[in-house]
């Protein structure tokens, strides 16, 4: 079948490969494909065997699991522009269901988190309820009291069903594989990330995502050009909520023993400072801000091994309040962006991007 | 019934420290719509340095008072010039994130310069307990109680008798109308500031008297939205009146159905209000025209 249609004598192009065959581009984009893979696919060996920088695989995956919750945080706040203290909330509310679905009653492991993510996706209905009457600030309020509910009651959950020291989680095993070391694991993330982005990505080019930022923009123009303001702000809610109650599933299938302390408004504000210093409605912004936002810890610890507890001022700072300095670079560098670069780091690595491609010609 | 009276005491005391910190949080709401999530830990602060200031370099109670004071003023000063004067007029967004990040460095630099374990302030404050008609009334809840009245009534005055005052209310009512009246609004601004953190500060020293001073004191603070909300964001004496029901509610969930459900009780009443009515006790009703 041609792909090429006569129609009133001109050419029209029906299908997006059409589209694509105006500005040809080479190799470049399999070439970054393939290097991208074979990095990705490097990546455990590499961790595992030199440690760059400190950075150990655990901390990789805990970054992949903080990459995916800033991604259904930007979808929420960056794209969609409402504004949500709950997701913490919602973490715990995947690992509730995989303590319910995975653990009390037995369910596979792959349909305990799809589950998860699906009663995230229900619950965020729910949650999403007041934005219709609220907007702004009153909303940020109203889901950071869901938020500090919605733990009362899992610590409820847990205590009842599980008692104080926390639930535990087995190994999770999927297609024979059983995910018992953080290699395994990350390959099982990665997927899982991947799975999210190109979910997002698409997601964005469809009508409901143009229609995000149709209401991020302002709700009533939305509204008046046929934009179903209410249904899209649910939407919104649903979509984050499933990736990160799907998120917390895999969190707590990770960790393997969650208690009451796993699950705090801390988490929210890293998701948060890791979509700030990444870019606001960016999705390579939120890989990034998540990286940087997991990754500096470690960076630091090992930092603080380099230099000694005897290095002068930084040494003795660095070996007792590593993670606290950790908390207040971070709140600088969010500072900084706000100030300096509010679009983020996603801006940046754009602007080097076009300086690069521009070059002869670059400023 | 005497029961129900002492709960009901000891929650107006706990509220009216509530009040206080929720009027300066209130204050800058009103005049610069910065929404400062800060308070919390700003509180927190105050505690910690009225604690350093007496148990550790032996000052007396009102110059280590002063002292904290003058300190928390001089941060808001320099927390208008920094944080908050370069991002004026950008989203709400942009204003909750940047009081998010300094409320993150403000506790992580006093979990370093502090550390994690519980101070006991050396208050000065008799702690004896009244028996008035059957009810048995702790003189420190009175006393908390007596301090935020006075405070709140300076403040009161504050705003109604001085030119200061005066400039600041019309900033908060129009800035617009204010600036155009010939109020130098960044004055206003900076005044605003030094003024909320000294709010806080006081709200700090008055609950490092009848609690334990430690970072947790940060997510107390916290409570001051709800406090807020309830009363009316818009409204600076609803703060007040938010605050010691947000008080008085926590301190009777506890006493009759559990003492760790106080918090969430609190904020399940904060939900009902945003669902039912956004605009609080005593706030204008926002009418936004498109």
């Amino acid at each position: 079948m041609s792909d090429k249609k006569r129609l009133g004598g001109s050419r029209l192009t029906t299908n997006y490969r059409q589209d694509l065959r105006v500005m040809p581009r080479g190799p470049w984009p399999w070439l970054c494909l393939i290097v991208g893979v074979a990095f990705l696919v490097y990546v455990p060996t590499w961790v595992e065997n030199s440690a760059p920088l400190g950075i150990g695989s655990a901390d990789v995956n805990f970054a992949l699991i903080t990459i995916m919750g800033a991604i259904a945080l930007n979808l929420l706040v960056g794209y969609t522009g409402l504004l949500s203290m709950g997701h913490a909330a919602f973490l715990a509310l995947g690992a509730f269901g995989a303590a319910l679905l995975g653990v009390k009653a037995g369910v596979p492991f792959w349909i305990t988190v799809i589950l998860s993510g699906c009663m995230g996706a229900l619950v965020g209905a729910l949650v999403g309820l007041p934005s219709l009457r609220l907007r702004g600030l009153y909303l940020l309020l109203s889901t950071l009291a869901l938020n500090f509910i919605a733990l009362f009651l899992f610590l409820k959950y847990q205590l009842h069903a599980f008692g104080p020291a926390g639930i535990n989680y087995p190994y999770p095993s999927f297609l024979g594989i059983t995910f018992n070391n953080d290699t395994k694991w990350y390959f099982l993330l990665i997927v899982c990330v991947i799975g999210t982005m190109l979910l997002s990505r698409n997601l964005l080019r469809s009508r409901d995502g143009r229609a995000f930022v149709a209401v991020r923009d302002s709700d009533v123009a939305a509204g008046v050009t046929g934009v179903n303001v209410a249904a899209i702000k649910l939407k919104a809610f649903a979509l984050s909520s499933f990736i990160v109650a799907f998120a917390g599933a895999l969190y707590a299938y990770y960790v393997s023993t969650v208690n009451q302390d796993s699950f705090s408004l801390d988490q929210v504000i890293g998701y948060y400072a890791c979509v700030i210093v990444g870019g606001l409605g960016s999705l390579s912004g939120a890989v990034y801000g998540a990286l940087l936002y997991s990754l500096l810890p470690p960076i630091l610890t090992q930092l603080s091994n380099d230099v000694g507890p005897n290095a002068p001022v930084i040494g003795p700072l660095l070996a007792q309040h590593a993670s606290d300095l950790n908390l207040v670079i971070f709140g600088v560098v969010v500072l900084l962006i706000l100030m300096v670069r509010p679009a983020g780091l996603a801006s940046i690595a754009s602007s080097i991007g076009q300086s690069f491609r521009r070059w002869p010609f670059s400023s | 019934m005497t029961a129900f009276i002492q709960y009901l005491i000891t929650g107006i005391a706990v509220g009216s420290i509530y009040a206080i910190v929720a009027l300066g949080f209130s204050l800058v709401f009103k005049a610069t719509g910065v929404f400062n999530f800060a308070q919390g830990s700003l509180m927190m602060l105050g505690a910690f340095l009225a604690w350093t200031a007496t148990a550790r370099w032996g000052l007396a109670l009102v110059p280590a008072i002063v002292l904290t004071l003058v300190i928390s003023g001089a941060l808001g000063v320099a927390m208008h010039f920094v944080v908050i004067r370069p991002l004026m007029g950008n989203t709400l967004l942009t204003l909750v994130m940047a009081t998010i990040a300094l409320s993150l460095i403000i506790s992580a630099m006093a979990s370093i310069i502090w550390g994690s374990e519980q101070r006991l302030f050396p208050s000065p404050i008799p702690d004896h307990v009244l028996i008035v008609g059957g009810v048995r009334i702790s003189t420190l809840d009175l006393i908390v109680i007596g301090v935020s009245g006075v405070c709140m009534l300076i403040f009161g005055l504050f705003f109604r008798f001085t030119t200061l005052g005066l400039q600041m209310r019309a900033t908060a009512e129009n800035s617009e109308a204010a600036v155009l009246s010939g109020v130098n609004s960044q004055r206003v601004f900076v005044v605003t500031f030094a003024v909320a953190l000294m709010l806080a500060s006081i709200g700090g020293i008055l609950l490092a008297n009848i609690s334990l001073v430690s970072l947790s004191l940060g997510d107390i603070g916290l409570l001051a939205f709800p406090a807020v909300v309830v009363g009316g964001l818009t409204s600076i004496p609803g703060a007040v009146v938010g605050g010691i029901l947000i008080g008085v509610i926590e301190q009777l969930s506890a006493a009759y159905i559990s003492v760790e459900s106080q918090d969430v009780i609190v904020y399940v009443v904060l939900l009902i209000v945003l669902l039912v009515r956004p605009w609080g006790i005593l706030g204008e009703r926002e009418v936004v025209r498109v």
